[in-house]
């Protein structure tokens, strides 16, 4: 338990650094949360058995979760509740989807090969897809900034609009990813 | 998309949020609270006895009854915002309006005779109270469910219900103004079905608009 607690610890010095405008925090906050997402995903709530793929999406699922309501995190509460209700509140949502789809069948040999909360090899499928529900400036913005991991300043710069522009866009396209997640049927 | 490359794109949309907690807050419950206020104004208005019937104890109970339950509850909706928050242990508040309710239900009992229940419960104007709060409550419930859109409910019925009943308890405290009826038997039955159907409503909204 004190492991845990004194991982909590950090993450909330993390995200209040990062909601104080420090980006490098922000990374860090999330680059270690995703991990903890995966094993709980992987442990939890009806996702044994899943498919590596759709279990990524399940982590990427809860950190877009988390990162569009940090802001109801209040930073004189522990952080541990607040991540864990995030994720779990995502997950049974998530699970519940996926447990409709005929694909996903108990393999008992998944726990064994792939304990480690390590990100798998294999891409995630819905995220892709669903950049697709996207309007193009939205979709181009979005990807450009995650996968090819260039600025906003950049982008604004290639796509001949305002930094302001592009960075209203990119929290609409993430806002409008979110819900069409949610939207998505099995 | 790899994991590590979406947060790439979490990342850049760092920038400042607005807390729902803010000072917006205010602004909204304000201007919820004027749109009630000019529908009642303009339709209802207050009644033409109010100077002489607010010294009556029984007209007094219904503002009171209003009160106690728009003001336990509201806590409620606020702490909804945050998704570690449990709300049913907290369901208990409701115990406040509840006794408010009955101690104005004895204490008509024992201030009218019992000729007089059936009549001061059934009321001259059961509709229009059936009608008037679920209207005066809309604003209040719209301005409640886009608060809790902006934080992250997780139980979305009963923060949608809870925003429903304390709307009722505001509208209720409006109506109150105009309505002749001052049984608290009146109350108990007629308002307490005209909050129930708004909680209802608010839940029922709650369910398809507070998801996320």
């Amino acid at each position: 338990m004190k492991a845990i607690d004194e991982q909590a610890d950090a993450l909330g010095k993390l995200l209040q650094r990062a909601n104080a405008g420090d980006a490098a925090c922000y990374r860090l906050f999330l680059e270690k949360l995703a991990p903890l997402v995966r094993t709980l995903a992987r442990r939890g709530i009806g996702f044994i058995g899943t498919p590596l793929a759709d279990l990524e999406d399940a982590v990427q699922e809860t950190l877009l979760a988390v990162h569009l309501k940090r802001h109801t995190w209040l930073e004189d509460q522990p952080i541990g509740p607040w991540i864990g209700a995030i994720t779990r509140y995502k997950l049974i949502d998530l699970a519940r989807k996926y447990g409709r789809r005929k694909e996903i069948e108990l393999d008992e040999t998944f726990e064994l090969a792939a304990p480690e909360p390590e990100e798998p090899l294999l891409p995630e499928r819905e995220m892709t897809r669903l950049l697709d529900s996207l309007n193009e400036t939205q979709r181009t913005i979005v990807r450009s900034i995650s996968i090819n991991g260039v600025s906003i300043r950049e982008v604004a710069g290639t796509m001949k609009m305002t930094e302001g522009a592009v960075r209203v866009a990119l929290h609409r396209g993430l806002k409008a990813l979110a819900e069409a997640y949610r939207r998505l049927e099995p | 998309m790899k994991t590590g490359d979406f947060i790439n794109a979490l990342v850049e949309d760092q920038g400042a949020k607005e807390s729902p907690f803010g000072p917006k807050l205010g602004a909204q419950m304000a201007a919820a609270l004027a749109v009630s206020l000019v529908i009642f104004f303009v339709f209802l208005g207050i009644r033409a006895d109010f100077k002489s019937a607010i010294t009556d104890p029984h007209v007094v109970f219904k503002f009171v009854f209003a009160a106690s339950l728009g003001s336990s509850l509201l806590p409620l909706v606020v702490y909804a915002l945050r998704p570690e928050f449990h709300l049913v242990p907290f369901l208990r508040w409701l115990a406040l309006p509840i006794l408010v309710l009955g101690g104005g239900v004895a204490f008509q009992l024992l201030t009218s005779p019992s000729e007089h229940w059936l009549s001061g419960m059934v009321g001259r104007f059961p509709v229009a109270c059936l009608v008037n709060i679920p209207v005066l409550s809309i604003g209040p419930l719209v301005v409640l469910l886009m608060l809790l859109r902006s934080g992250a409910p997780t139980e979305p019925v009963l923060s949608g219900a809870l925003a429903g009943a304390v709307s009722a308890g505001i509208a209720a405290f409006i109506y109150a103004l105009h309505c002749p009826d001052d049984s608290a038997l009146f109350v108990a039955l007629w308002y307490s079905l005209a909050i129930g159907l708004v909680t209802v409503v608010g839940g029922m909204l709650g369910r398809y608009w507070l998801r996320w």
